[in-house]
């Protein structure tokens, strides 16, 4: 009996081992790759970018790895830092919703905005995805030092396109909660990483 | 970085996602065991309990392979770890309490191939909830089970007294009744933010 | 399982008649109401719910092929911890498979790969047939059923599909001034679908109760 067992067991390990060694190298490229297409989509002008990690309360950190990185920032061809990619996800009507955009240093603002994972209603929530919604978020000045408190809500959701201020966000007929959380997760995103942001921007460059 | 409050996992997972009728996990008991509201009753509490170590389980599991670099065990262990939780609640209740062992009996096994459990495991991984955060999350999807089984079995019992077209009978009829559950849950969308 | 034991033995000695009655006779989808939560979650678009159904019937056949080639070498008492092991491993492969071939595919399905583990259908064919029966039946036994899973996902996300969102695998295909019906992507939807197709199909059965 024991031996059956052993055995069963030995057959599963060397066909999960198996496929992992041979689709992990793909699977990493193709991570790396949807990445990288997603923060040259957020900050035009990128030409390479690196990770870095939040250590301890305000210090940035360079770190090789990409996956677990929340935070990129961006180098121009002259390789001089014009802003940061941030990785924000939080919950959706059904599930997370993983957010990408770019922060531009030099303007001062939001220069994109890319979903990098939603399973949200497909014909509704889903288009959050789309380019109307999410061309409100180009150019959204937010000044470094606008956010001095973690309650601010620099972005704001709005309906019926009555939109009059590049801040605010013309919500979706018909996916007001999708729209909605999508401007929850950048917000909250937001007052926690320019602050941060804001004192760091020397040693990274 | 998730930051839910405790209080909008709670409502998100027993409420406006709902496990049964907004990610149809437990659709299995959700048909078979609906039958009487008393054995629904049983079932949803059972769940809930199961879900609740499940969860505590899962949450030290997925530390320790974090550690361990092995991401591809995820699946395996958690398989492994619920029906072992299964079978351990099991003889817990036995000895502690024969007369809840003998109401609780023949589910306890079924909840194994429950699909709640393992995607309540799942989804908090996906979402990164710490362990408070699992633990209530446990709960609410428990609870919101019970309730959507205990809905269920209430109109069932009164849907026996209908007459229903022969080609309707049995799961069709069901189906039917379960949609229209999960439209009135739609209108809970929106109570957590 | 709502297969018993005995009907294994009914069915008729060709083993393409395996085949033909995982299709239509013993659909797990629309006839032994087996996995519903795949069928319901991820048929909100047809390709979806394409690739679930093939994911699904590739861990059924490799798990059948193995439960059936071990099957007088698993004792009696440990045989459904084996079985969830041997599944457990397959899921976890094809769940990688996805992801190397298209991380778009791999999160439109989320966490419902996965939880291809728990699939009722899966355990059931390896209990009830794969453990019973050679080799070869069991593969019949695997395509037929996964066959037939396969074309009733599809049969639900086809139409979901094409009602809620005016398209069939994306494309459009109806005219411009169709009003999608949305609740027929919405969780609700999924169930009015499936019962309508039962509904259909139970006529087809000369109209009968099922049991």
């Amino acid at each position: 009996m024991y031996r059956t067992l052993v055995g069963i067991g030995l057959i599963c390990a060397l066909v999960i081992v198996t496929v992992f060694e041979v689709t992990f190298p793909i699977i990493k490229v193709n991570k790396q790759r949807a990445l990288e297409n997603a923060i040259y989509q957020v900050l035009a002008n990128t030409k390479s970018f690196s990770a870095y990690h939040l250590v301890g309360n305000n210090n940035l950190q360079k770190v090789t790895d990409n996956d677990t990185s929340d935070i990129y920032a961006c180098y121009d061809a002259n390789h001089s830092l014009i802003g940061f990619a941030i990785a924000a996800q939080g919950m959706g009507y059904q599930d997370t919703i993983a957010l990408l955009y770019g922060y531009s240093i030099r303007s001062e603002s939001i220069q994109g905005l890319v979903v990098l994972q939603s399973r949200e209603t497909p014909g509704l929530g889903s288009k959050i995805e789309s380019r109307a919604f999410l061309d409100n978020f180009n150019n959204i000045e937010i000044g470094l030092d606008a956010i001095d408190n973690e309650r601010q809500q620099p972005l704001e959701l709005i309906k019926n396109n009555s939109k009059t201020h590049t801040r605010q966000i013309d919500a979706i007929t018909g996916a007001t909660i999708s729209s909605r959380a999508v401007v929850v997760i950048l917000n909250r995103s937001l007052s926690f990483w320019l602050p941060i942001v804001a004192k760091q921007q020397e040693p990274i460059t | 970085m998730t930051e839910q409050s405790l209080w909008s996992i709670f409502i998100n997972a027993s409420l406006i996602n709902n496990f049964v009728l907004a990610y149809f996990l437990g659709i299995c008991p959700f048909l078979g065991v609906s039958g009487k509201l008393a054995t629904a009753s049983r079932m949803g509490l059972s769940v809930t309990f199961v879900m609740l170590v499940a969860s505590v389980c899962t949450y030290g599991i997925n530390v320790l392979l974090t550690l361990l670099h092995a991401p591809y065990l995820q699946l395996i262990s958690y398989i492994v770890v619920i029906a072992s939780t299964v079978q351990l609640v099991e003889m817990f209740i036995k000895k502690i309490s024969p007369a809840l062992f003998r109401t609780l009996g023949i589910f306890l096994p079924l909840i194994t191939t429950n699909c709640a459990i393992l995607g309540l495991a799942l989804f908090q991984t996906n979402r990164g909830y710490g362990l408070l955060q699992s633990i209530v999350f446990a709960l609410g999807a428990g609870l919101g089970f019970t309730l959507a089984l205990i809905l269920m079995a209430g109109i069932r019992e009164k849907l026996e007294l209908a007459e229903v077209p022969n080609i309707a009978q049995g799961t069709a009829v069901s189906l039917i009744v379960a949609g229209i559950l999960s439209l009135t849950f739609m209108g809970f969308a929106g109570l957590g933010n | 399982m709502s297969t018993k034991p005995g009907e294994i033995i009914v069915t008729g000695p060709k083993d393409t008649d395996e085949f033909i009655k995982g299709v239509w006779a013993q659909n797990p989808v629309f006839v032994q109401v087996l996995g519903m939560c795949p069928t319901l979650a991820v048929t909100n678009t047809a390709s979806n719910a394409l690739v679930m159904g093939l994911a699904t019937a590739f861990v059924l056949l490799m798990s059948n092929v193995l439960v059936s080639s071990l099957r007088h070498a698993v004792p009696k008492q440990v045989r459904i911890a084996s079985y969830v092991a041997i599944i457990a491993t397959f899921v976890t492969a094809v769940d990688y498979i996805i992801q190397a071939v298209s991380l778009e595919v791999h999160k439109s399905l989320g966490a419902y790969v996965s939880l291809i583990v728990v699939n009722c259908l899966i355990l059931g064919r390896a209990e009830a047939f794969a453990s019973k029966n050679n080799l070869k039946r069991s593969i019949y036994d695997a395509l037929g059923m996964g066959v037939g899973f396969t074309l009733a996902l599809l049969c639900l996300g086809v139409v979901r599909e094409l009602l809620g969102n005016g398209t069939f695998f994306n494309l459009s295909v109806l005219p411009g001034n169709f009003q999608p019906w949305v609740i027929m992507l919405l969780p609700g939807g999924a169930f009015f679908v499936l019962a309508l197709w039962m509904l259909l199909i139970n006529r087809l059965k000369q109209g009968g109760p099922r049991d």
